[in-house]
């Protein structure tokens, strides 16, 4: 799956399940502060990843993403350690 | 004139019962908790113990503010507490008293306590020592907290603004509780707070009393069944909605009175 496929996807997932405005949604925005997500909800999100990439994730994987371009990199580094 | 000596007088003894909250705490912390822990083995039995310990102590607490005439209390639809075990309680949190009178309400409360009470000096111990839940902790660890005191037949207590209501702003709620009520299948009851007129809010020192003797009032509105608000959605909008719901239903009891 390429970076664009992607972001879209985890794009349209904050803005169905996590009720964020989709103007709101950019590689930029932090997790926290700019989408309000809180930790159970990066529990989900992890999850959601899973199942999008058919990886495995452990939380701690994802300890130092701030922003969702931090999520992208990081499922990108996962899929080239995979393969 | 004994308009001004009933004023001395309340904020004489509200000094008073102050200092009993802050240091009485430390104090139980200190020498009650140890004798019970050396008196039970067992770790369940000996929170339960302190549970109950607590709540008899800010029962007569309570009982003593009542007598003193510092303030007169107000407490509607108890009889919906007795089935409060393996419950989740949320209030709203205007005072400084709120977790007093919960306390006095319910013998067995677990309540999540926020991380700057945790590490308060005086009341820190107390809340460690009981084995309230920090709301610090990873959610794993939060979770896997309230789960087991809710089969130990507690009563979880939350606060969802997080601290005390900032007066004129609206209220805010944290979605912690609606996370933790729709991962654990709890249903939710909800307490609605108010002190007229007001004191003890945040901010507010002590010993500013209000001009007449205040009117705290605890009443104990409608319980929430969460389990099937996952029927049509998923989690994370689930808890968004149920957050949205307990936000206007406070708004709409707390507009009128």
């Amino acid at each position: 799956m390429s970076r664009d496929e992607a972001y879209k996807q985890i794009r349209s997932y904050l803005v169905d399940v996590f009720e964020i405005p989709a103007e709101k949604v950019s590689p930029q925005a932090r997790l926290y502060e700019d989408l309000d997500l809180d930790s159970i909800d990066a529990v989900d999100l992890i999850v959601k990843l899973q199942d999008l990439t058919q990886q495995r994730f452990a939380p701690q994987d994802f300890r130092s993403t701030r922003t969702v371009g931090d999520v992208l990199d990081r499922i990108d580094e996962m899929a080239k350690a995979q393969a | 004139m004994l308009d001004r000596l009933d004023r001395i007088y309340r904020t004489l003894g509200t000094g008073f019962f102050f200092a009993a909250l802050f240091g009485g705490g430390a104090v139980i912390a200190v020498v009650a908790f140890p004798l019970i822990g050396l008196a039970t083995r067992e770790p369940q039995l000996r929170r339960e113990r302190k549970q109950y310990l607590i709540h008899l102590l800010f029962r007569t607490y309570i009982s003593a503010m009542r007598r003193a005439r510092l303030a007169s209390f107000d407490f509607r639809g108890l009889e919906k507490l007795r089935d409060a075990p393996g419950r989740m309680l949320i209030a709203n949190h205007p005072s400084l008293l709120d977790v007093v009178m919960l306390m006095a309400l319910v013998p067995r409360a677990q309540c999540i306590v926020k991380q700057s009470l945790w590490e308060s000096p005086y009341l820190g111990r107390l809340v460690k020592g009981v084995g309230y839940i920090s709301n610090a902790l990873p959610s794993e660890q939060l979770l896997a907290a309230c789960r087991e005191s809710i089969d130990q037949g507690a009563c979880l207590i939350i606060f969802p603004e997080g601290t005390r209501t900032t007066p004129g702003e609206p209220m805010q709620l944290q979605r912690g509780f609606a996370n933790i009520a729709l991962l654990l299948g709890l249903d939710i009851q909800l307490v609605t707070i108010t002190c007229t007129p007001p004191t003890l809010l945040k901010g507010q020192k002590w010993y500013v009393v209000p001009p007449r003797r205040p009117v705290f009032c605890v009443d104990v509105g409608e319980m929430l069944t969460v389990k099937n608000m996952l029927d049509d959605h998923e989690r994370p909008l689930a808890a968004r909605k149920l957050v949205r719901m307990v936000t206007a239903s406070y708004k709409d009891k707390l507009a009128n009175g």
